[in-house]
């Protein structure tokens, strides 16, 4: 790894740059901004600062950069690992072993034989990966381990010195009969006799003791959820209480999520239709929500663009506010149209936030909007890999909080080998960047917190020929804060 | 008006091209074909909730309603009598039905036998399901039930039980994401869970009637590219109506103009030293242009026996304002579809075109949202039973054009062309409605089915050999 650069910083933020080997970092989920990436972080040495966990080594922190020289092998195991205040817990075929990093080696906190309710290791993994199965149910510090099977929810439970099986969660629905579509009946050749297959899909949610199980089913002109609400008795033998099941029907195209923190499940969505108001009939992205149960949708539109995040908490206050964002490509009449699309290289980009108020109402209008002018390498109508990228929602993202302050910072890749970063000020985003990050090669821009110190960093991802190149070359720019 | 009334007064021949329409009650009604008047003739089927409605010609239509719990639905001649029947699993039930003639009582449905399967607890709405067979000679209701399918026959007697094979280490496909839960505290999780379990008949001599392969093979292939990457090469078969296993893989290339490129497959016969066959796979050929595939169809437009290549592309606007302008006012396009013949001789398909369909289409078409190409309701099939392949195809929202082929090709016009009072949204079926040989063609919009034939051409023509 090497500390190469520091990045240009215009007025408060600025960033120090480090290759670190081995990172990938996903994109953001696109209904809550967050990365949950393939890494992990947690504080193996005690030194107060959280070090950096690939699959095959660990970055150990040293003045709260991973640093490569107090970079460490990762335990040479086949198994699948989760991280838990400092302890690495790795699930091996017929075991578990905890261990804990000290004295220059991984030393074992507990070993023992274990049958799993389910062990299946990723057909690209030969060592370690990562998966997320602790969760403290009983909240007493020490986590429980949560596998889903084909059974239920497996709940294995530590007793001294030992994890046990305490309790098979009967939560998953049954398996369904697919609807598959109509059979053919004719001609005689055709009919065969068939096993119809069967499938369950579920959406399976834990907070604390609480477990929320979240199915669908076609409907008449959309989806209809089930969702079921348990409360579990950890010292109770983990003995179910159904708090509440109800269904709700929604158009197709919406999804489960939780906007807001009333306990309730949210759903959102968005789908495409044509504005026949403008000159030229173009694409609108309609942002779909419903924070109600179903009762109320609600809907905004915006011209012909799909963010790469539609629902993010913005501003910090716990509820998660609108994105939307449109191109200008459109705007104003077929000529105009056609002139941007054939010879601008520069696309004008509108990114919009609507704030979700107390009662789950997003803003009819933009609370906050920033334009940005994006340069791609060429027309729009070349189709260039960074056209694409744009069209894909890739060069924009919302996600970050470069300086720390609760607000979410915006990131442009506004060309194919540069970055805009433009910090949040009160009541929107200044003109000028807070920074411009400069690389030579293109890059895919990925924003993560990867040091969890609480700022978001920037991670390149150099791209070969269109496509991602081996995680190997990522270089992540750390936020320093102001 | 009954449907028979209204079948009988949209029944019209427009020029040589016969049309029936078909009333449809709403946009979410299920058309299918089933067993008809015979065993060579398929009837039109149109099933309203649990109303079936069987349109066995121009003048014979009959009726069922499904009791309200049923799940799955056959229809099939159980009696032998070449008339159709209906056999419904509602429940643990499995009833018979007859097709009631307008104006008739409904029939209401004999109670063959009671069984549990797993249709029985099936919560969806009537579906074609393949429910009847022989076995032994013997008319037989197969059900599918936990770890097996069991025949019965009509009196409910079990004739025999299939165990289902479980595939896999576990039998099932199970994944389960696990990520943390971003609006709950820092331990919770979201889990995204689908299991998906997929058993398979196993083939033994005595499940023979049962033991066609379920689905078709996947008609494509992966291939090394010349770039080093994988291609999907997609293909169709050499010969349709033989089962010699020669096959023309396809794939287009867009490289500022479209071409598709194709490789001949061919599966040559083994030899007194190497018994078994094998397979020579043929140069790589480019042909100006994006293929056209029928899925259920042949394109053999000169009966040789052979496969040949249909082709579309449209002339590119140039790259300026103004002639984008101009685009965008005409409205519509030119398209030009053209047919290149499979030579047997040097086993590739000819690349001077013997033929060509022309017309214009609307250039929204050419956007290609959601379209892969700006060709609607293509049938490529022998619609006038000359052995010979013709194509159907829209060139307009509401209407269709068929071109039919013949010795000399195809004409510089559409032979025929019928306007529809609505939007044409689908060819809902293709087939040999009166065992005639000649396919009719199914074409839906919102209210009606639009049953189309063209005339016969006699007397047929047997599969010519391909001269140079």
């Amino acid at each position: 790894m090497t500390a190469t650069a520091l990045a240009l910083a215009l007025t408060g933020v600025s960033f120090i740059a480090h290759d670190i080997p081995g990172l990938s970092v996903d994109s953001v989920d696109p209904f809550t901004g967050q990365n949950s990436g393939r890494f992990r972080n947690a504080d193996l040495d005690g030194d107060g600062h959280p070090d950096l966990l690939l699959a095959d080594s660990a970055y150990r922190s040293v003045d709260g950069w991973p640093d490569a020289a107090a970079a460490i092998e990762m335990p040479e195991l086949r198994a699948a690992c989760d991280v838990w205040q400092g302890l690495l817990y790795c699930r091996v075929r017929a075991g578990l072993d905890v261990m804990e990093w000290g004295e220059g080696h991984w030393r074992p906190v507990l070993t023992h034989d274990i049958v799993w309710a389910r062990w299946r290791p990723p057909d690209d993994s030969g060592g370690l990966w990562f998966e997320r199965f602790l969760h403290d149910m009983d909240a007493d510090g020490v986590p429980e381990i949560v596998i889903p099977a084909a059974t239920g929810l497996s709940v294995y439970v530590r007793d001294e010195t030992v994890y046990r099986e305490a309790a098979v969660l009967d939560v998953l629905p049954p398996m369904a009969l697919c609807t598959d579509g109509p059979q053919r009946l004719w001609p005689a050749d055709a009919r065969s006799i068939r096993f119809p297959s069967r499938a369950m899909h579920c959406r399976l949610w834990l907070d604390g003791r609480h477990v929320t199980v979240i199915t669908d089913e076609e409907g008449r002109g959309g989806e209809v959820w089930h969702v079921r609400r348990f409360a579990v008795d950890p010292r109770c033998g983990f003995e179910m209480t159904e708090l509440e099941s109800m269904q709700i029907a929604l158009p197709p195209g919406f999804e489960p999520c939780a906007l807001n923190g009333d306990g309730m499940v949210d759903f959102a969505g968005g789908d495409w239709s044509f504005s026949d108001r403008m000159p030229v009939p173009s694409p609108v992205f309609e942002t779909q929500a419903t924070t109600d149960g179903g009762r109320s949708i609600q809907v905004r539109r915006s011209r012909s663009f799909t963010p790469k995040c539609s629902f993010i908490d913005f501003d910090g206050d716990g509820d998660a506010d609108m994105i939307t964002e449109s191109m200008g490509v459109f705007d104003g009449g077929v000529r105009e149209t056609a002139n941007r699309m054939l010879t601008s290289r520069d696309v004008a980009h509108a990114i919009e936030v609507r704030f979700q108020d107390a009662r789950g109402r997003f803003s009819e209008k933009a609370d906050v909007c920033v334009r940005v002018t994006i340069s791609l390498d060429k027309p729009l109508w070349r189709q260039t890999d960074f056209g694409n990228r744009y069209l894909a929602g890739e060069l924009v993202d919302i996600s970050g909080d470069f300086n720390g302050d609760g607000y979410r910072d915006l990131a442009v890749q506004n060309s194919p080998n540069r970055i805009s970063l433009f910090e949040y000020a009160g009541r929107g985003f200044p003109r000028q960047p807070a920074a411009l990050l400069a690389f030579d090669d293109d890059a895919e821009v990925l924003v993560a917190d990867v040091n969890a110190d609480g700022l978001s960093d920037v991670a390149l991802v150099p791209r070969d020929g269109g496509s991602r190149a081996p995680s190997g070359k990522t270089k992540v720019y750390f936020a320093q804060g102001e | 008006m009954s449907a028979l009334a209204m079948i009988l007064a949209f029944a019209v021949a427009a020029g040589p091209l016969v049309v029936q329409s078909i009333p449809l009650a709403g946009p979410d009604d299920l058309v299918f074909l089933a067993h008809g008047k015979s065993s060579h003739a398929a009837g039109v089927f149109v099933l309203h909730d649990r109303v079936l409605q069987g349109h066995f010609s121009e003048s014979e239509a009959g009726r069922v309603e499904l009791p309200e719990a049923t799940t799955a639905f056959d229809v099939a001649d159980l009696d032998a009598d070449g008339r159709s029947e209906v056999i419904a699993v509602c429940g643990e039930r499995v009833l018979l039905f007859e097709f009631s003639i307008y104006g008739d009582d409904l029939d209401e449905g004999l109670e063959l036998f009671q069984a549990p399967s797993l249709l029985s607890a099936r919560s969806m709405s009537p579906s074609p399901y393949v429910l009847a067979t022989t076995l032994d000679e013997e008319v037989a209701i197969v059900l599918p039930c936990e770890g097996a399918l069991e025949a019965r026959g009509l009196d409910g007697a079990l004739l025999g039980r299939y165990d289902v094979e479980v595939p896999g280490e576990e039998g099932d496909t199970f994944i389960a994401e696990v990520t943390p839960r971003a609006a709950s505290s820092l331990s919770g999780l979201d889990m995204r869970i689908c299991r998906v379990s997929e058993l398979a008949i196993p083939p033994t001599s005595e499940m023979s009637p049962f033991s066609k392969p379920v689905g078709s093979t996947p008609r494509a292939l992966p291939q090394e590219g010349q770039s080093g990457d994988y291609v999907y090469w997609p293909w169709f078969p050499l010969k349709p109506r033989s089962d010699g296993g020669s096959r023309v893989l396809y794939t287009v290339a867009c490289s500022g103009v479209a071409e598709t490129c194709t490789r001949v497959c061919e599966v040559v016969s083994g030899t007194v030293e190497s018994p078994e066959p094998s397979v020579k796979v043929r140069a790589l050929r480019r042909y100006p242009g994006a293929i056209l595939v029928d899925d259920e169809g042949v394109a053999d437009f000169n009966g040789d026996g052979f496969a040949d290549l249909v082709l579309w592309k449209a002339p590119e606007p140039g790259m300026s304002v103004d002639s984008i302008m101009r685009a965008a006012a005409g409205k519509d396009w030119p398209l030009h579809i053209s047919i290149h013949l499979f030579l047997p001789d040097t086993m590739r398909h000819d690349p001077r075109p013997s033929g060509h369909l022309t017309g214009r289409v609307p250039i929204t078409w050419l956007l290609g949202i959601g379209q892969a190409a700006p060709v609607r309701n293509l049938v490529i099939r022998d619609l006038d039973g000359d052995g010979r392949s013709d194509v159907g195809l829209s060139m307009s929202d509401d209407q269709f054009s068929i071109w039919i082929s013949g010795p000399a090709g195809f004409a510089a016009k559409p032979d025929l062309v019928h306007a529809f009072p609505e939007r044409i949204d689908e060819v809902a079926f293709c087939a040999d409605l009166d065992g005639s040989g000649v396919q009719a063609i199914g074409l839906r919009t919102a209210r009606t089915v639009q049953v189309i034939r063209a005339p016969r051409s006699t007397p047929p023509v047997l599969p010519a050999v391909q001269t140079p």
